[in-house]
């Protein structure tokens, strides 16, 4: 435990001596919810037969969808970045020859990401509760059980990342594309609904629908876990189902470069 | 501090390094596309360490020496558990480095070869602090460790710098400290005095060989290329050409084994070396 905390100490450091790129990620977050507030001005009432659903307002629906994808980029592409830039500045060497498990030391280098994401999440929600969301019906608890099991499947996911990473050593820009499409496809920004029916099938195949669906209904119309039963057992069970395999196939990624002897290279 | 007392036996305990029939090849593959199309053959060998016995005992100080690409780094980085041998076993304290990989990491200090690889947005102190706190040191530990390694290698006006403003030797020298955070019983130094000026290289060979090696009772494997300095400080020599151990032994026995009892180890060097 303490060991994680000083991978986040260490990170926050380096991620604060960028000053200007450190504040500019925070006024990002708050272009983004005033771009969308705008735009769901002059979309009006015209969604209103797809977002009925979700208490038919296009701004507090993709409210949730952006802080959504925010956070689980950070679990993914956080855990990817980190990796890769420890490869770069070849500071894995070292790293590794200190009494931790190699897999141990591959996950808190994703900890301060995750972290960060996390805040950069709280504020995306308080900015959107400035600029007239209406959280005032949301189920907390579902909300909790939804994100909990979210982060564990995304987490695996950018475990699995990281494994590619690992031994492809760059993933960029495709990691940044598919997790995009991830998010895009799963609904963040536009009810899956409107897509062509393709692309509706595929995205029932994606982790992100369902957490997009099931975060929309617990925030916007108070859905109880009850409620959202469907979702969270299609939730666990991406999370049983990809949790134990990104492990899997770290060990194999760790242990084929540690035989090749790349794991420290570039 | 740990005193490095592993389970087994006193006896092995005399040897903390032990290295047994130790292979290591490396394969490196063009790109597959590229041997695709040009039928290159699909891979390259190279043999960095090619049957490898040596032992190290409790207290002594084995300096490691060879040519370019001879497999100095690659045999220390195996003992830090950061490549996998082929076959053979090595062991740090009777910890096997594959299956106890964790048990033998307790038991090292590390200094690599590479002193870039510090965090260069972060100062001296807080690289070393992050270490010092993944090696389990409270914080009164740390700020006394860091203390000392700082007064050792002269670094304490340079602790408060960003570390990217250091120069090469100051790198060198934060590396030696960070090697020795943990207090390790056993130390693996790849060209410890590289980039270092004369009087820094003499005060940390007067420390490693007076200090670490006589007076802590440390194991040390020290690859590097200064044959005086080898000379000077080793206990022992082992000199590897292409992965192979060509003679091992203390000065004195690697003149006999040369067959020149006045030679320097410049001579007994490229006497091994040429054949
Ligand atoms: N991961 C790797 N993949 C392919 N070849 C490698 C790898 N690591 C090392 N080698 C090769 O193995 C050989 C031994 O390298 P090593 O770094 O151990 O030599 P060294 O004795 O430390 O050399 P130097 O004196 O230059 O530091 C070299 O030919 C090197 O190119
Ligand atoms: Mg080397």
């Amino acid at each position: 435990m303490r060991k994680i905390f000083s991978f986040i100490k260490r990170d926050f450091l380096i991620d604060t001596s960028y000053t200007i790129s450190f504040c500019i990620r925070w006024v990002g977050i708050a272009i983004s919810v005033f771009m969308f507030y705008y735009l769901s001005g002059l979309i009006g009432g015209k969604g209103e037969g797809y977002l009925l659903k979700y208490g038919g307002n296009y701004f507090s629906f993709v409210l949730i969808g952006l802080v959504a994808a925010s956070y689980l980029d950070s679990a993914v592409n956080g855990l990817i970045n980190s990796v890769s830039r420890e490869h770069w500045s070849g500071t894995l060497e070292p790293l590794l020859a200190v009494p931790m498990k190699t897999m141990g030391i591959i996950f808190s280098l994703g900890a301060y990401n995750l972290m960060m994401g996390f805040l950069a999440a709280g504020f995306f929600l308080f900015l959107g509760a400035i600029f007239g969301a209406d959280f005032s019906s949301a189920n907390l608890l579902s909300v909790l059980v939804i994100g909990l099991l979210a982060t564990v499947s995304f987490l695996s996911v950018g475990i699995g990342a990281a494994a590619c990473i690992i031994i492809l050593k760059k993933g960029d820009p495709l990691a940044g594309t598919l997790t995009n499409l991830m998010w895009l496809l799963g609904g963040a920004y536009f009810p899956v609904t409107v897509f062509p029916q393709p692309l509706q099938k595929l995205a029932m195949f994606l982790p992100s629908t369902y957490v997009f669906e099931g975060l929309r209904l617990a925030f916007l119309k108070g859905y109880s876990i009850g409620m959202l039963q469907d979702i969270l057992v299609v939730l666990a069970g991406f999370a049983v189902l990809l949790f134990p395999l990104s492990l899997f196939v770290l060990k194999k990624a760790i242990r084929y470069t540690k035989k090749r002897g790349t794991i420290v290279f570039a | 501090m740990r005193n490095g007392q592993g389970p087994i036996g006193k006896e092995l305990m005399e040897y903390p390094i032990q290295i047994s029939h130790l292979n290591k090849n490396f394969y490196s593959k063009p790109p597959w596309c590229l041997s695709a199309i040009f039928s290159l053959p699909l891979k390259k060998i190279i043999t960095a360490c090619d049957g490898i016995n040596l032992t190290i005992r409790q207290g002594k100080l084995l300096g490691l020496v060879g040519p370019n690409g001879s497999g100095k780094t690659t045999l220390i980085r195996i003992l830090a558990t950061i490549i996998l041998p082929d076959s053979g076993s090595a062991s740090i304290n009777g910890f096997d480095v594959v299956k106890k990989g964790l048990e033998a990491r307790r038991h090292i200090g590390l200094v690599t070869g590479e002193n870039k690889n510090f965090y260069i947005r972060l100062t001296g102190r807080q690289n070393l602090e992050f270490y010092a706190a993944l090696y389990n040191l409270s914080k009164a530990q740390m700020k006394e460790k860091i203390k000392y390694l700082a007064n050792v290698f002269e670094l304490s006006e340079y602790l408060d710098n960003m570390f990217q403003e250091n120069s090469q030797g100051v790198r060198q020298r934060f590396a030696l400290a960070r090697g020795l955070l943990n207090d390790a019983p056993v130390l693996l130094l790849d060209e410890p005095t590289k980039n270092l000026d004369p009087q820094m290289a003499q005060r940390v060979r007067t420390f490693i060989r007076e200090e670490l090696v006589k007076k802590r009772n440390k194991t040390v494997l020290m690859a590097s290329h200064f044959l005086e300095e080898v000379s000077d400080i080793s206990d022992e020599i082992a000199i590897l050409d292409r992965g192979r151990l060509k003679a091992q032994g203390t000065l004195e026995s690697l003149r006999r084994q040369a067959g020149d009892p006045s030679a320097d180890l410049k001579e007994i060097y490229d006497f091994f070396i040429a054949t």
